[in-house]
């Protein structure tokens, strides 16, 4: 969370930033602090582009860092300018930067992905399947996966943290 | 072909071009400047906004009208305005300048020099400081310091406040104190300034914000303002209604305290303690991209005046460069228990009246409507957020007022 002043001016749409899913978890959940686990099924998630490879056929063997945002979530396209600069920095290895839009409106989610300038892979989850399966109750949240299909870590912010485990995973 | 000489200068420019560099993949390079404290001061936000208010209402305060009242309570405000947010060096520091500038064209103070309209046009301009200094990620030190001009009316303000997050940041709790001084001309109903005066208000309020649920938000607020001094304004009159001269005749034998025989200034205790108690609940619909706020806010004053306020607003996204908000504002006041429309003659110089239209008994409605174009949507993947805004607002209320609001606005962040 930002400054209070911010906190007070924009709370709400920073409130805003939260997916319809998840609605099960029971209160005090913490979507950031789930033990490690296998990368769910991503049947449900295609690909924003029709014709590129799905998200389960790239994300197979490769740590991954994938982004969970929705066009309508202020936080989220404040951090995709560090999720474009991670994926630029590693352009020249098999670390798989991808983003998966939460929630329908997969035009509205092409169209902002190329107006920013987005050139890391962009999928859908259009009903929440792969979301919720996630556990994932608010966005943006960063899902890095390492070389064995596992989530190893979840943050809702690309951080110091977050930098120094893809390191350690592409140094492994 | 190229000669030999070319080819091979070609060949050592090659040679000695850098390769393509792959973006660092250090911190500070894929973070951006979020490790790192700016190397000087920096810009965040300006905002300018054009507000005209145009009124219209007759009020028994008012002397510009017949005698017995009510006056007229026609105003006229262009009022230019900027606002201007630097963060020092240091990035735990702020600085918020607001200056505004009122451009009035009155009625009522028209009134009190009718035959020169020297006072028809008024000038008033306000800088309003505040400075925010972050003491950890949680709480923030609040200076608030300015001053405002005006013909006859000087102020000048000063304050701090707290804010700190707690409950894993879903609480905040403000508190804020401010010293309000006002030093201005004693005006007189016909408009000479008999001296100079001043009044001073102490303001304490204490807030509490909760994040109910990740797309609700809850506040609720106190404040309590104590007034001492000329509580006056120095214009408001109020008919003396069996006065045995018509009207205001600057004849020698005026009375002493140069009073216009049919009427005299309002006047009112020299102290005032105010109560303000406010809720307000905000919803988020994302789906819809919709927020519903409401609040409520009641108020007291031991000059018995009792008013209820309920505001609801409705922001709707269409699109991602436009939102709309809807407004709607009723208010409900009873009148001081010092308010009169008229007064007699008989009348004690030490009672307490006042005919003024704002502290009568009312009910005033304002719908309004705001439209925000963002020519760059609020946190873009890239640059700050850049907006233009037109607004429109009408205030109207039974005792005879009402004002139509236009505005345009534009902002832009950094």
């Amino acid at each position: 969370m930002r400054s209070l002043s911010e906190l007070l001016s924009l709370s709400l749409f920073l409130a805003a930033c939260t997916p319809s899913a998840g609605g099960t978890r029971p209160a005090g959940y913490d979507d950031t602090a789930v033990a490690p686990g296998p990368l769910p099924s991503l049947q449900s998630v295609t690909p924003l582009v029709a014709g590129q490879t799905r998200l389960s056929e790239q994300v197979r063997g490769r740590v991954a860092v994938i982004d969970l945002w929705a066009t309508w979530c202020g936080p989220c396209r404040e951090s995709m300018p560090k999720v474009a600069r991670l994926a630029q920095a590693y352009a020249d290895t098999d670390l798989l930067v991808a983003g998966v839009h939460v929630g329908p409106s997969a035009a509205k989610a092409a169209a902002f992905a190329r107006e920013a300038g987005i050139d890391y892979p962009m999928h859908i989850d259009p009903g929440f399947d792969f979301t919720d399966a996630v556990g994932s109750r608010s966005v943006p949240m960063l899902l890095v996966v390492d070389r064995d299909g596992v989530i190893v870590h979840r943050t809702h912010e690309l951080d110091p943290e977050t930098l120094a485990l893809v390191r350690r995973l592409m140094a492994g | 072909m190229l000669a030999a000489t070319e080819l091979s200068t070609l060949g050592v420019a090659l040679l000695l071009a850098p390769a393509p560099a792959s973006p660092s993949r250090d911190d500070a390079a894929i973070l951006g400047d979020d490790t790192q404290a700016p190397k000087r001061a920096t810009v965040e936000r300006v905002q300018a906004k054009l507000t005209f208010y145009d009124q219209y209402g007759r009020g028994y305060q008012s002397k510009a009208g017949p005698p017995q009242g009510p006056g007229s309570e026609r105003l006229q405000v262009v009022q230019p305005a900027a606002t201007l947010t630097l963060r020092q060096r240091n990035p735990a520091i702020s600085h918020t300048f607001t200056g505004v500038f009122d451009m009035v064209s009155a009625a009522s103070p028209d009134a009190l020099d009718a035959v020169s309209s020297a006072s028809r046009y008024n000038e008033a301009g306000t800088l309003d400081i505040t400075t925010a200094i972050e003491t950890s990620e949680r709480d923030t030190l609040q200076l608030r310091y300015g001053v405002h001009v005006e013909e006859h009316w000087r102020t000048g303000f000063g304050g701090f406040g707290y804010s700190g997050a707690f409950n894993e940041e879903n609480t905040v709790v403000s508190t804020s104190v401010n010293v309000i001084v006002d030093y201005f001309d004693d005006l007189h109903p016909r408009g000479w300034n008999v001296s100079q005066t001043y009044r001073f208000a102490l303001n304490d309020n204490l807030s509490l914000v909760q994040v109910l649920s990740p797309t609700t938000l809850a506040m609720v607020s106190y404040g309590v303002t104590f007034q001492q001094g000329t509580l006056e304004n120095g214009w408001n009159s109020i008919y003396v209604s069996d006065a045995q001269t018509y009207g205001c005749l600057d004849t020698p034998d005026q009375r002493a305290e140069y009073d216009c025989p049919n009427r005299r200034r309002e006047n009112l205790p020299r102290q005032r303690i105010r109560h303000a108690v406010a809720g307000q609940l905000a919803q988020h619909v994302p789906r819809s991209r919709t927020t519903l706020k409401a609040r409520y806010r009641h108020y007291r004053d031991d000059f018995e005046l009792r008013a209820h306020t309920l505001d609801s607003w409705v922001y709707q996204w269409m699109g991602r460069h436009v939102y709309l908000r809807l407004g709607y504002r009723f208010h409900r006041q009873r009148g001081t228990r010092y308010w009169r429309r008229d007064i007699v003659d008989a009348t004690p110089s030490d009672a307490f009246f006042t005919a003024d239209s704002d502290l009568a008994g009312f009910d005033a409605h304002q719908p309004s409507i705001k439209g925000v174009f963002y020519i760059r949507p609020p946190q873009a993947a890239s640059g700050g957020a850049q907006s233009i805004d037109a607004g429109f607002s009408r205030y109207f209320r039974t005792n005879g007022l009402h004002v139509n609001v236009f505005s345009l606005g534009y902002a832009q962040s950094f």
